[in-house]
C-alpha cells in the first residue's frame, strides 16, 4: 500500500478589490487583531491536482491493458467457438450429404450390378442369340487333344503391337 | 400476518422438497424419462449377403426398395387416396380403402418393396399421410436357374428354402440402429445426442455351381423329360477331383396345360432331398465289393441260369435267355440281374452291407444342404429272405441321386471317396474370402479294383446297355439303371430310369448322373437317361476345357449324329435289365413292353 503524501496548502486572504476604502481596510485590520488566533492551522482538503506516482501509473496502465486484452481474448475465444461450431455444423452437413451421395451411388451400383447379372443370365443370352438368328451349327468339330491341341490364346490389346501380333497369329 | 408467513413458509418448504426430489433424489429417473421421450430409435436392417456361382456371377442378391406406407389417422379422404394409389401400386382399390379407413391404426402397408418407377409415381401424387420406408428385396437375376438349390426368402428376408434357408444365419447379417434426440414434433434436435450402431452386412456365399453348365443341364434335361413324357428329371454334374457340384438340375414334367420346365424355387431340390430305388446303377457297388474281396475277377466265369429263386421268389433278367456262363465284365456290360445276385451270394450280406455303407449309402452326402436325405438302407438284421437278391441289384433300398453319383465318383477317383461340395466359400462383410475346406476322402476300394471297375463300366458304354451314353471324343464309363417303383405288382407299372458315369475314362475329370422319373415313351435308363447324360457331359467337358482324347477326336461330326438316338432294335438290346426284376412281393414279374 503506498502512502499518499499531500502538501498543506498555504492559506490565502482574499482582498476585495475595487470598492475597498481606507476606512474599511483599517476596520478590517482592527477586527482581525481583535479576533482570537486559531489553536492549530486547519488542514486544507486535497483538491484535483496532485502529484502522481509514476510506478502507480504504470501498474494501472498494465492492469488496464491486461483487462482489455483478456476481454479481447474472451471475445476472440467466443468468436472462435461460434466459428468452430458453424464449421462443425457445416462439416456435419457436408458429411451427411456425402453419406447420402455414397448411399445413392451404392444403391445405383447394386441396381446396375443386378441389371448386368440379368443381362448376363444364360436364358437371356440364348433368347437374344435366337432373336438375332443364331442357330446351332450343323457340324461339330472335335479338336484332337494332347500336345497338338492349342489352347485359345487371349490377346492382350494393351500390349505393344509387336508383342500382341504373335499372339494374334496363334489364333485359329 | 403470521398465518400468511406460515403458509408461505410451508409453500416454500414444499417447493424446496420437490426441487430436491427433482434435482437430487429422483433426478436420474426423470432424466431417463425425458430421454426416453426425446430419443428416437430407427432400426437399420442388415443387407442380406449375395449368392454367387463359382465364377462370381450373381445368383441371388438384394436391393433396397421402397415400401409405401400410410398413416390412416392423417388421411382425410381414404376413398380418394385409395382411388389414386390403386392403379399406381397395383393393389385392389377396395383392399387399400379398407386399410386406409382404419383410423385407429397409425400404420398401413400400401405396397411393399415397389421398384423405383412406382415409388416415383406415388411420390408425384403428393398424397398426405403417405410415406416411404426402405426395405431390402431379394432378386434372382437368372430367373429360375438352379431355383430349388437357391431356395427363396420370405417378405421379411428370412430364408425359407434351399441355400437361402440352410445358410440363413450367415446370409442375414447383424441389424444396427440409429438413436437421436427429436423434439415433440418429431424433428431432430440440432446438436442433440445421437448414436449410430451400423448394421453388418451378411456374408456372401460362393456356390460350386457353374451358371452356364447349370443352364445347359437344365435345358438338356427339360428336352429329355419332354421327349420321354416323364414326370420329372434330375441331373447332376460334379468334378471328380474336387467333389465340386458344377450343375444340379431339377425339371418338372409337362402336362396338358404346361410344358416341362425347370423346377421352381418352392420345390424340393430333389437331387438331394428325394430318394428312389437306384436299380442297376447300384450293381457297381456289388461288383466292386466282390472284386475288392477277391471273390471274382473281371473275367471270372459266372453261371447265369435263366432264372433264380431267392427266398421263394423268382428273379429273371430283362431278356429271357437260356442258362449261360458270363464273365463278371459281361454281367456288368449286360446288366444281368441273375449274374449280380450270384456274385452277391459269394460276397455275403455282411460284406455287401459294409461296402454299401463305405460307398456312402445310408448317410447324407455331406453337402450341408437343408433337408438332405440319408436314403433308406436297411440294416442287415432286417434283411428279408429276398434282400440278398434285391439289394445287390438296387431294389429294396433307396438313395438320392447325389449318393449314386458319389459311388461313381469314388470309382473315378481311384477308389477314394470324394465328398461332394456345394458351397465353395463364404465372403465376409469385409470382403475376405473363406474357402470351405474339402472333406478328405476315404479309401473304399483299391486303385486296381477301381481301374477294373472303370474298364467294365466303359464296356457298358462301348458295347453294353449304355451305348447312348457315349460322349463323342471322350472315352466314357457309365452304367444304366431302370427300377420299378412301388407298388411293384400293380399296373400300370412305373419306373425310374437313370444313367451315371464319368469321362474321360482314363483320366476322369467329370462325373454326371441323369435320373428320369416315370418316363412313358421308353422306360430304360439306356434309352432315355443315357442320351441326356451324353449331351450334358459333352457340354461339361467343353466348359471345363477337357481336350477330346477318344477315337472321335479330330473328326467332324454332324450335330444330328452327335448323340446317337437309339433305334427300336438298339433300345431293346441295350435296355437296362433291372426293370424286369421280381421286386419284393412279386414273382417273376416282367416289365410291360420288355422284349
Amino acid at each position: 500500500m503506498t502512502e499518499t503524501r499531500q502538501r498543506p496548502r498555504p492559506t490565502t486572504t482574499r482582498v476585495r478589490s475595487g470598492s475597498v476604502t481606507a476606512a474599511g481596510a483599517s476596520a478590517a485590520v482592527a477586527r482581525s487583531r481583535l479576533a482570537p488566533e486559531p489553536s492549530a492551522p486547519r488542514r486544507a482538503r486535497p483538491r484535483h491536482l496532485r502529484v502522481v506516482d509514476p510506478q502507480l501509473v504504470k501498474r494501472q496502465r498494465r492492469a488496464r491493458r491486461l483487462l482489455v486484452g483478456a476481454g479481447l481474448l474472451v471475445l476472440a475465444g467466443l468468436f472462435a467457438m461460434v466459428a468452430f461450431h458453424v464449421e462443425l455444423a457445416e462439416g456435419q452437413m457436408s458429411l451427411q450429404k456425402v453419406q447420402q451421395e455414397t448411399a445413392a451411388e451404392q444403391q445405383r451400383y447394386e441396381a446396375s450390378r443386378l441389371n448386368v447379372a440379368s443381362l448376363m443370365s444364360p436364358q437371356r443370352i440364348v433368347d437374344r442369340a435366337a432373336a438375332l438368328g443364331l442357330v446351332t451349327p450343323a457340324d461339330t468339330i472335335l479338336l484332337p487333344g494332347g500336345t497338338e491341341a492349342k489352347k485359345h490364346v487371349k490377346v492382350d490389346a494393351t500390349k505393344p503391337w509387336e508383342t500382341a501380333k504373335p499372339e494374334l497369329a496363334a489364333q485359329p | 400476518m403470521l398465518v400468511l408467513f406460515v403458509l408461505m413458509g410451508l409453500a416454500l418448504a414444499g417447493l424446496s422438497a420437490r426441487l430436491v426430489d427433482l434435482q437430487g433424489v429422483s433426478s436420474a429417473k426423470y432424466a431417463r424419462l425425458g430421454l426416453d421421450q426425446r430419443i428416437h430409435t430407427v432400426p437399420l436392417s442388415a443387407e442380406r449377403g449375395s449368392v454367387f456361382d463359382r465364377n462370381g456371377e450373381d445368383l441371388a442378391s438384394s436391393l433396397t426398395q421402397e415400401t409405401v406406407v400410410a398413416d390412416p389417422a392423417v388421411i382425410r379422404n381414404p376413398a380418394k387416396t385409395a382411388a389414386a394409389l390403386a392403379p399406381v401400386v397395383g393393389v385392389p382399390e377396395n383392399q387399400l380403402l379398407s386399410g386406409l379407413s382404419n383410423r385407429q391404426s397409425r400404420f398401413f402397408y400400401v405396397a411393399r418393396k415397389v421398384d423405383a418407377t412406382v415409388a416415383a409415381a406415388v411420390k408425384k401424387l403428393k398424397l398426405p399421410g403417405i410415406e416411404f420406408i426402405p426395405e431390402s428385396k431379394r432378386f434372382y437375376p437368372s430367373g429360375s436357374l438352379a431355383a430349388p438349390v437357391l431356395g427363396f426368402t420370405g417378405t421379411d428376408n428370412s430364408g425359407l428354402a434351399g441355400i437361402e434357408s440352410g445358410f440363413n444365419s450367415l446370409l442375414t447379417g447383424t441389424p444396427g440402429e440409429m438413436r437421436f434426440e427429436e423434439d415433440p414434433r418429431g424433428r431432430e434436435i440440432p446438436a442433440g445426442s445421437s448414436q449410430l450402431k451400423p448394421s453388418k452386412r451378411g456374408d456372401d456365399i460362393v456356390l460350386t455351381l457353374d451358371s452356364s453348365l447349370q443352364f445347359q443341364a437344365e435345358q438338356v434335361l427339360e428336352g429329355e423329360v419332354t421327349a420321354a413324357q416323364a414326370k420329372g428329371g434330375i441331373a447332376i454334374v460334379a468334378d471328380v477331383k474336387t467333389g465340386d457340384i458344377l450343375a444340379m438340375a431339377n425339371v418338372d414334367g409337362g402336362d396338358a396345360t404346361h410344358p416341362a420346365h425347370p423346377a421352381a424355387a418352392t420345390e424340393h431340390n430333389r437331387a438331394l432331398t428325394d430318394v428312389y430305388e437306384p436299380g442297376s446303377t447300384n450293381k457297381l457297388i456289388t461288383i466292386a465289393a466282390a472284386l475288392e474281396e477277391g471273390k471274382v475277377g473281371p473275367q471270372t466265369p459266372i453261371p447265369v441260369p435263366s432264372s433264380i429263386v431267392v427266398g421263394g421268389k423268382q428273379f429273371t433278367d430283362d431278356e429271357a435267355h437260356p442258362a449261360e456262363t458270363l464273365s463278371t465284365t459281361d454281367i456288368v456290360r449286360q446288366s444281368s440281374n441273375i449274374g449280380t445276385i450270384q456274385i452277391a451270394k459269394q460276397l455275403g450280406k455282411q460284406k455287401l452291407d459294409q461296402y454299401l455303407r463305405a460307398f456312402g449309402l445310408g448317410r447324407t452326402a455331406g453337402t450341408m444342404f437343408p433337408g438332405e436325405a440319408e436314403g433308406i438302407l436297411p440294416d442287415v438284421s432286417l434283411y428279408s429272405d429276398t434282400s440278398m437278391a434285391t439289394v445287390p441289384i438296387g431294389q429294396g433300398l433307396a438313395v438320392t441321386a447325389m449318393q449314386t453319383l458319389d459311388t461313381f465318383m469314388t470309382i473315378a477317383n481311384g477308389g477314394v471317396t470324394r465328398p461332394p461340395r456345394l458351397v465353395a466359400a463364404t465372403i465376409d462383410a469385409a470382403g475376405k474370402r473363406h474357402d470351405v475346406a474339402a472333406v478328405a476322402g476315404t479309401r473304399v476300394v483299391s486303385p486296381q479294383t477301381a481301374a477294373e471297375m472303370t474298364d467294365m463300366l466303359s464296356q457298358v458304354v462301348s458295347s453294353g446297355t449304355g451305348t447312348s451314353g457315349a460322349v463323342p471324343g471322350y472315352p466314357t464309363a457309365g452304367k444304366t439303371g431302370t427300377a420299378r417303383k412301388p407298388p411293384y405288382d400293380k399296373p400300370p407299372y412305373k419306373y425310374v430310369a437313370s444313367f451315371a458315369g464319368f469321362a474321360p475314362k482314363d483320366a476322369p475329370s467329370l462325373a454326371a448322373i441323369v435320373v428320369l422319373d416315370e418316363p412313358v415313351t421308353a422306360i430304360y435308363g439306356g434309352t432315355v437317361a443315357a442320351p441326356a447324360f451324353a449331351r450334358i457331359m459333352q457340354e461339361a467337358l467343353r466348359t471345363k476345357d477337357v481336350a477330346p482324347s477318344g477315337p472321335d477326336a479330330g473328326r467332324s461330326i454332324r450335330e444330328a449324329d452327335l448323340y446317337r438316338a437309339p433305334t427300336a432294335t438298339t433300345a431293346a438290346t441295350t435296355a437296362g435289365a433291372t426293370a424286369a426284376t421280381a421286386a419284393p412281393g412279386t414273382t417273376g414279374a416282367k416289365a410291360p413292353g420288355t422284349p
